[in-house]
């Protein structure tokens, strides 16, 4: 208990030094941008600002990066309630109340009740944060390459459960993932494997190049055959929030936030689900669940802070064990990986300054953006006012710029355009994004952990089912592929029964 | 053919091709059992068992409009990226980046040239100074040639 403290408050230390309390203004600046603008989210956003964090102490980092992630989730809600138009997934169950709160001239108190939930979950998160991801890393040192191996398997099987409607599709998608990871020099052998003679690949195919070309250039090719008039954006009062509006929101928040967490923490459920569960679960505890849709303010209290705690959560699997549960995490682990951390159990004794840094800084983040953004959110509207002939193309040039800047090469550049018109492709045809790129950071050290574990196995596969932990989670993912079926087989048989009556 | 099937098409032939590649990979160390091959053929093989089951699950869908029509934009933007990709380093940053804002405002809905061309260049001149002047992240020089 009290090394937890004493852990908080050199994270405090950490997180407070100058420098990177201005690093966690200017995250949250950047990402509530990026939040608010259309084409940029989360995963792109966070890729795009890798080339700029190469430079700093891994602690800073990571603190401008958690900074940026929360600032986009900020940013999201901001423009699901003023215009209907989710920045992301996780704010989608926003809009449902949100923006009828808008269209009564509620505007104001919708967005003062997202800042003031997420504050209060993210807050209320960090502390669960903490005490339940050193209990995990102690359980995880004793884990070998076989059971490292299992977790990541665990991993991306049930983020493409949860990923998308069609199991194959998504698992295609992982595969790719996985393929796109094994380009470029084996660490074992190093020998060269799909390179195809091009120089630039040597190192791999870069993280960025990816993430940029998969989400944001995808996104705007979509989006640019729908570019028409200007949007209606409603007027906007000041931000305030009444005592009772606050009170009648109270329970939603805590609710939200227990679910958010629980649902952050598990392997790939991440804050768009728990966004959705908590705003069913607020409808069926409503006295009069009729107001849910038409503007209630339970409905933008709920989701907006289980996606904040369910960010928080998320990072548990990332930092203890290695493995992130939504693609945001896992772009922040590859921005670990570049700058050599390597995320899991050894972080907590490597790398405190990193971890309790990080921790800390969500407390500041937290802060930072509730005084940030409750005076700014007119500027953001303004962003959003720009039309979209003149904000795609200068989205594209900032995506040509961050990829260019990270290995400075066209073949980067030319990735970036055929993974785009790819991405474009998938999102037209229900293939999830998310696990490709889960399967591109796991990927290199599946594979490592895989050859590990048989080297120490003498070439014996047995060795994942027989070692009892790494049994059990293989077991698990075979769980999470197979469960959903079974699942709606036995709802779907008394179905029949009862309509046969 | 539905384009589920197809992709299923497209997706075995790669994963194929992937695979074969993978046997010729050679080399390895005295402990390393697995060698560089054996995880390849691995995510290739799953990969074309998952497209098989694709190809034969796949169901009809019914695309409305034609092909241009759907996704005329989205090629057209695609070219203009090309093009100012094969630019970016030949033109240097400023050049290219100005022209690919210009067109790409007009053709994106801006009628008046002088907006188009007034946007592009306070959009380039703004994330050079960004970039280039104030990260110093080294955008490429190009014809212009300014000096740092």
């Amino acid at each position: 208990m009290s090394e937890i403290f004493q852990n908080l408050w050199f994270g405090f230390g950490v997180a407070l030094q100058p420098v990177n309390l201005l690093l966690a203004f200017v995250g949250a600046f950047v990402g509530t941008l990026i939040g608010v603008l259309p084409g940029i989210g989360p995963v792109s956003g966070i890729a795009l600002l890798i080339p700029l964090i190469i430079g700093l102490h891994p602690a800073s980092a990571m603190i401008m990066l958690t900074a940026v992630y929360y600032g986009t989730m900020y940013g999201g809600s901001t423009t699901s309630i003023l215009v209907n138009v989710p920045g992301e997934a996780s704010s989608v169950a926003t809009t449902f109340d949100g923006y009828q709160m808008s269209l009564q001239g509620r505007a104001g108190p919708a967005l003062a009740i997202a800042a003031i939930g997420s504050f209060i979950a993210g807050t209320i998160s960090v502390v669960a944060l903490m005490f339940f991801a050193l209990p995990l890393a102690r359980w995880a040192l004793v884990f070998g390459p076989a059971e490292n191996f299992a977790l990541m398997v665990l991993g991306l099987s049930s983020i493409s459960t949860l990923a998308g409607e069609n199991l194959v599709k998504a698992l295609l998608s992982t595969l790719f993932g996985l393929m796109l990871a094994t380009v470029g020099t084996d660490l074992v052998t190093g020998i060269d494997r799909y390179t195809f003679g091009i120089p630039q690949l040597l190192d791999g195919i870069d993280l960025v190049t990816v993430a940029v070309g998969l989400f944001a250039i995808s996104e705007v090719l979509l989006v640019v055959n729908e570019i028409t008039a200007q949007r209606r954006l409603l007027p906007l009062q000041r931000v305030w929030l009444s005592l009772k509006d606050f009170l009648d929101s109270w329970w939603a928040i805590i609710r939200g936030t227990v679910v958010g967490f629980y649902i952050g923490i598990l392997p790939a459920a991440g804050a768009t689900i728990a966004s959705f569960l908590s705003y069913g679960l607020e409808k069926r505890l409503a006295k009069d669940p009729s107001t849910f849709g038409k503007g209630d303010i339970r409905g933008v209290a709920a989701p907006e802070s289980a996606n904040n705690a369910a960010a928080v959560g998320n990072m548990i699997p990332m930092l203890t064990l290695g493995i992130p549960g939504s693609s945001t995490t896992a772009i922040m682990m590859g921005a670990l990986l570049i700058l050599n951390v390597l995320p899991g159990p050894q972080l907590f004794s490597k790398h405190p300054d990193v971890v309790w840094g990080l921790i800390a800084s969500m407390y500041v983040s937290n802060a930072v953006l509730l005084i940030l953004n409750l005076p700014l959110v007119g500027l953001f509207v303004q962003i959003l006012k720009t039309p979209e002939r003149y904000l795609y193309p200068l989205i594209v040039s900032v995506c040509v710029i961050g990829v260019y800047t990270v290995g400075r090469s066209q073949v980067d550049l030319t990735l970036m355009l055929l993974l785009g018109a790819l991405g474009y492709y998938m999102r037209q045809h229900d293939y999830p994004l998310g696990p490709a790129i889960l399967g591109l950071v796991l990927g290199d050290r599946m594979e490592q952990t895989m050859r590990q574990a048989l080297i120490i196995s003498n070439g014996n596969p047995a060795t994942f089912v027989t070692r009892p932990i790494s049994g059990v989670i293989l077991a698990l993912a075979v769980i999470s592929l197979v469960a959903p079926y079974v699942i709606s087989a036995m709802r779907r048989t008394p179905r029949v029964v009862a309509e046969d009556v | 053919m539905t384009a589920d099937r197809l992709a299923a098409v497209v997706i075995l032939i790669v994963a194929v091709l992937y695979a074969r590649e993978s046997l010729g990979f050679r080399g390895h160390t005295v402990a390393d059992v697995v060698g560089p091959s054996a995880y390849p053929m691995l995510i290739g093989g799953l990969t074309a068992l998952l497209a098989i089951v694709q190809l034969i699950r796949a169901g009809q869908e019914a695309p409305g409009g034609t092909f241009w029509a759907r996704h005329g934009r989205a090629v057209l933007f695609i070219v203009s990226l090309f093009a100012y990709i094969l630019l970016l380093e030949r033109l240097g940053f400023l050049l290219s980046t100005f022209a690919y804002l210009t067109l790409s405002h007009r053709w994106l809905g801006e009628r008046a040239w002088y907006r188009a061309v007034g946007m592009g260049l306070a959009i380039t001149l703004a994330l050079w100074f960004l970039f280039d002047r104030t990260l110093d992240l080294r955008l490429p020089v190009g014809l212009l040639g300014i000096p740092r």
